[in-house]
């Protein structure tokens, strides 16, 4: 295994070392390619969103970034020369700061549905979680999975995330409640407004973390799978196949299991 | 009582005490239990008082930050604000306030102009039954009954929580502001009850339930989500009723039976809310009384097991104390066996002197006094011992202190004392006890009457063999000396230190006897024989002497031979004394020649020894001439001499070897060995005219006279009395052919 993975990562290497006439026709074509720009200004920027708990969090106490998709941004980093800088974005604001070139690549574990990659460019996923919601310790009305879609049943969904779509899609009976403002997610289902918010694992890993009041209700069975990985715009031939080529390596070498190990997420973890 | 009987008895009472420590451990484990209960609803209680104390608290303070965010609210916005401004403030307000649902504005009449919830426009919610009861609007936060619901637009005001739960619910509180004659606005805030049930719910692992209460006891929420017993509702009224009568917190046992259930209860200081914790004892103790059983399931065993393996440990450990018990027993028995069996006297005394062990031989001697039973024996000490034996030349009590205290390594000494059975002797050894720990001293007594007895003998004998005149030799079986009497010095001039060692036959051999005589000798000795015989033996001073000796084996009980005694008595003067009277007895005084007798023996040898060896042996057969005639003139003593003097002629003319003798009163004979008869005839001629020619003088005149022999040869076939009846007929014929001449006989020679 660790041998045959070797020799891709090797093969991938010296393809990259020994440009074939055709690599050099392609770079013929792009030839502004973030990459080279990446390589000679030493500097990748890179999308995150801060709130984004054991992905791309901002320590509220520390200022400092910290989650699986920031240490991937260093190590991209790191693998091509380039120092990191981050720039906050969040899944409303995705495509269009991606678009605007506001950052080479967003590295939040950003889900990958239909209605992104119609503007969007996705690496291979690095992480696949389901849905899952949040309630309160007391709300005597949502037991199990199945409480949540009935009638007067209030379902909070942060605006622009993939959750966003799916669940206005699922929900038959409850009425679904779309927010805009940082933590209005939280804050309706704390104060009763709301019943549950639909979150994904890893955001429901820290509303369990840090908050007393909030209780998991997990799917009985698999109920919406979606894999995550890291956006960039589309055009960019190499960057693309360098990003793509740096997913399959962080794979390979056991870099992205050591982060997700490191951050809780050995479960979502998608090593291959 | 026996050793067996305190050793059952003993058993027993360690069974007992096993089932004692069971017992024990039981109530001691069923105690723990009792305590840990106690312990249990003490904690509970404490813990209900501190949650109701925080709940109060928690609720209090939440309320009090709501009045102060409407009071500012209403103040602010009282004047100028535009119902969107209204609108924007009151939205804001709610950010991170997630104790509050909504937020309203009432208009004068009570209508909600203004809301966070668009569902709540237009509503006017009854406000009548808000607390605390000054008017339906007041400056004073006033808090209204419980709903069922989410928001104000649905609902419902909860009348009996005996019926209903509600899944949601919340209690709406009102405030309100009038300036001057302006109009009355007022902000409902709907309190997100849930917000405080999730603090309450946070202590799931206590059973402990709360209903958060009014001052008019109207249960505003709770984290119980069944129905309520209309019991719990009474108690709630009643708790309340306390609060209105001044008793603002404390502990209540309630409940049907009495004491199954206890409540703590708390109501705020300002604000007409309090909080009343319920607790079921029941609950509370079944946990506890689930440890004590696990306790008891667990330790009980356990001790059980231990007591058991002590009780397994304590038969063990007996029965190998009983094993050794007996061996020691088998010891001591044969220790004491040992003891009594010792014909010593053995006494052990105590560092204070005093008999603490003795043995049977000691009450034998007679010192014990045991034989006085009637008497009352004082106790035996070393002292009483030293007061038996006391003597003339010292009192032994103090060397005997001595060795007791250690002062003395020993004592020992020889006494007289006088027993039951009379004077005895015995001999005392002291020595002290050694090692420690036990000090004092062992005294040893040993009867040694017999001994001396048997020294007082041997020392007579010894003198008494000293005194015989006989040497007397012992010598061990290689015969070498071993003792010596001084008699033995005085026969045979050797100390008895240079005779030690050595053997008689170095000492005193002559050389006279020959081998076969000692080979007799020790052939006799040997086969445990005396033998009694006679010898020649030579001083040290090389001089022989005659010796009677006597050897006498002695033999050990086994008859084996370990010694000889040899009694040696000199007879030199004996034997000297009889060969003196041998020699008379054969001897003519007169003459100094053979008697009849004993020529008669020699005759007899010589005939022997002639046909022994084929020898010629003559005899002459002389007589003197007339003799009586001599005699008769000359005197005895005349004839006397004339008989010497032929005697002389006849030993002057004769050998050695020939034998001579006087056989009557003037009658001779001769033998002549190896001598045919021709030359006895010449040699009987020589002797005639020896005889012919002597003189003899007598009373001054000289006289001689003849002789007449007779010759004969003597035959193989010849007795004594043969030959010489021969030798005396040709005598006879030479007495009868005129005397002095020779005539030999007709022998056939």
């Amino acid at each position: 295994m660790i041998r045959t993975s070797q020799i891709i990562a090797a093969l991938t290497l010296c393809a990259m070392a020994i440009p074939a006439p055709e690599r050099a026709f392609a770079q013929d074509i792009e030839q502004n390619s973030r990459l080279d720009r990446i390589i000679a200004s030493k500097l990748l920027k890179v999308c995150v969103w801060p709130d984004y708990y054991g992905i791309s969090y901002r320590n509220p106490k520390s200022g400092l970034l910290d989650g699986i998709d920031i240490d991937m941004a260093n190590a991209l980093g790191a693998d091509l020369g380039a120092t990191v800088e981050f720039v906050d974005s969040s899944f409303a604001r995705l495509a269009d700061d991606v678009l605007a070139a506001q950052c080479d690549v967003a590295m939040f574990a950003i889900g990958v549905t239909p209605s992104r990659q119609k503007v969007l460019r996705f690496t291979a996923p690095h992480l696949v979680s389901d849905i899952y919601a949040i309630t309160t310790r007391s709300n005597r009305r949502i037991r199990s999975w199945n409480d949540i879609d009935k009638p007067g049943i209030r379902v909070a969904v942060a605006k622009g995330t993939l959750h966003e779509p799916i669940m206005r899609d699922k929900l038959q009976h409850a009425s679904l409640v779309v927010l805009d403002t940082p933590h209005a997610r939280e804050q309706e289902v704390e104060s009763g407004r709301a019943d549950v918010f639909m979150t994904d694992y890893p955001y429901s890993r820290r509303m369990l973390d840090n908050a007393d009041w909030a209780r998991l209700i997990a799917p009985d069975a698999v109920y919406h799978l979606t894999p995550y990985a890291y956006a960039l715009a589309p055009g960019d031939e190499r960057w693309y196949a360098r990003l793509q080529d740096f997913v399959a390596t962080v794979k390979a070498d056991g870099r992205l299991a050591a982060a997700a190990e490191r951050h809780q997420l050995s479960t979502i973890v998608k090593t291959r | 009582m026996g050793r067996q009987t305190i050793s059952r008895y003993a058993d027993l009472g360690f069974v007992l005490f096993i089932v004692l420590c069971l017992v024990l451990s039981v109530l001691s484990v069923r105690y723990h239990g009792r305590t840990m209960e106690r312990e249990v609803i003490a904690t509970q209680v404490k813990l209900a008082e501190l949650h109701t104390r925080a709940a109060i608290e928690h609720l209090a303070q939440t309320i009090a930050t709501v009045d102060l965010l409407m009071r500012s609210l209403l103040e602010s916005g009282y004047a100028e604000r535009s119902s969107e401004g209204w609108k924007n403030t009151l939205k804001a307000a709610l950010i991170n306030s997630p104790q509050l649902r909504s937020l309203s504005l009432l208009d004068d009449g009570g209508r909600v102009i203004i809301s966070t919830n668009e569902d709540d426009l237009g509503l006017t919610p009854a406000v009548d039954g808000f607390l605390p009861d000054v008017g339906p609007y007041s400056d004073l936060l006033r808090i209204g009954p419980p709903y069922h619901g989410r928001d104000l637009a649905d609902g419902r005001e909860i009348l009996d929580w005996s019926k209903t739960q509600p899944d949601i619910g919340f209690v709406p509180v009102i405030r309100s502001i009038s300036m001057g004659e302006g109009p009355r606005l007022s902000l409902m805030a709907v309190l997100n009850v849930d917000f405080f049930l999730n603090r309450l719910s946070q202590r799931e692992a206590v059973p402990m339930e709360f209903d958060i209460v009014r001052y008019d006891g109207r249960i505003l929420f709770s984290n119980t989500e069944s129905p309520h017993t209309t019991a719990r509702i009474a108690a709630d009224h009643r708790i309340a009723e306390n609060w209105r009568a001044g008793v603002e917190s404390g502990v209540v046992h309630w409940g049907p039976e009495g004491g199954h259930a206890v409540l703590a209860h708390r109501v705020d200081t300002r604000l007409p809310v309090g909080v009343i914790a319920h607790i079921s004892l029941d609950t509370a103790l079944a946990a506890a009384q689930s440890e004590s059983r696990s306790q008891q399931a667990t330790l009980l065993p356990i001790i059980a097991l231990a007591l058991f393996v002590v009780l397994v440990a304590y038969l063990m450990f007996r029965r190998i104390g009983e094993r050794q018990f007996r061996t020691q027993q088998t010891e001591l028995m044969r220790t004491g066996q040992l003891l009594d069996a010792l014909p010593a006297a053995v006494l052990l005394f105590d560092d204070d002197g005093r008999l603490v062990l003795s043995n049977r031989t000691w009450d034998e001697t007679g010192l014990s006094g045991a034989t006085d039973p009637g008497r009352n024996v004082p106790p035996m000490t070393i002292d009483a011992l030293a007061a038996h034996l006391a003597r003339d030349d010292g009192d032994p009590a103090q060397p005997m202190r001595a060795v007791l205290t250690g002062d003395s390594p020993a004592f020992d000494a020889e006494f007289a004392a006088t027993t039951h059975s009379g004077p005895r002797h015995f001999q005392l050894m002291v020595r002290p006890l050694a090692p420690a720990p036990f000090q004092g001293a062992t005294a040893m007594l040993l009867d040694v009457t017999r001994r001396r007895e048997a020294e007082q003998e041997s020392r007579l004998l010894r003198a008494a063999v000293n005194a015989v005149p006989s040497g007397i030799v012992i010598t061990d079986t290689d015969a070498c000396v071993e003792w010596a009497n001084p008699a033995f010095t005085e026969l045979t001039g050797y100390a008895i230190e240079e005779a030690l060692g050595r053997r008689p036959a170095e000492l005193v051999r002559s050389g006279l006897q020959g081998k076969d005589f000692y080979k007799r000798l020790w052939d006799t000795i040997c086969a445990g024989q005396v033998w009694r015989g006679e010898l020649i033996n030579k001083r040290k001073d090389e001089s022989l002497y005659h010796e009677a000796l006597t050897i006498a084996p002695v033999s050990d009980e086994h008859g084996s031979i370990q010694h000889f005694v040899a009694i040696k008595e000199d007879i030199s003067e004996r034997k000297r004394l009889e060969a003196r009277l041998i020699e008379l007895a054969r001897t003519d005084p007169l003459t100094g020649l053979a008697n009849r007798r004993a020529f008669t023996e020699s005759l007899g040898a010589e005939l022997d020894r002639m046909r022994r060896h084929g020898h010629p042996l003559s005899v002459l057969m002389l007589d003197v001439d007339l003799f009586k005639r001599v005699n008769d003139q000359h005197g005895h003593a005349t004839g006397d001499r004339v008989l010497r003097t032929v005697a002389e002629a006849m030993r002057t003319n004769v050998r050695a070897t020939d034998a001579l003798g006087r056989v009557g009163g003037e009658e001779f004979a001769i033998a002549l060995v190896e001598t045919g008869g021709d030359a006895a005839l010449e040699l009987a001629e020589r002797i005639r005219s020896a005889v012919a020619a002597a003189r003899i003088e007598t009373h001054g005149q000289s006289i001689g006279v003849t002789m007449s022999v007779g010759v004969t040869v003597a035959r193989g076939d010849d007795t004594v009395d043969g030959v010489l009846s021969r030798a005396d007929a040709a005598l006879y014929a030479a007495k009868s052919g005129g005397r002095n001449r020779v005539t030999r006989a007709d022998d056939g020679a």
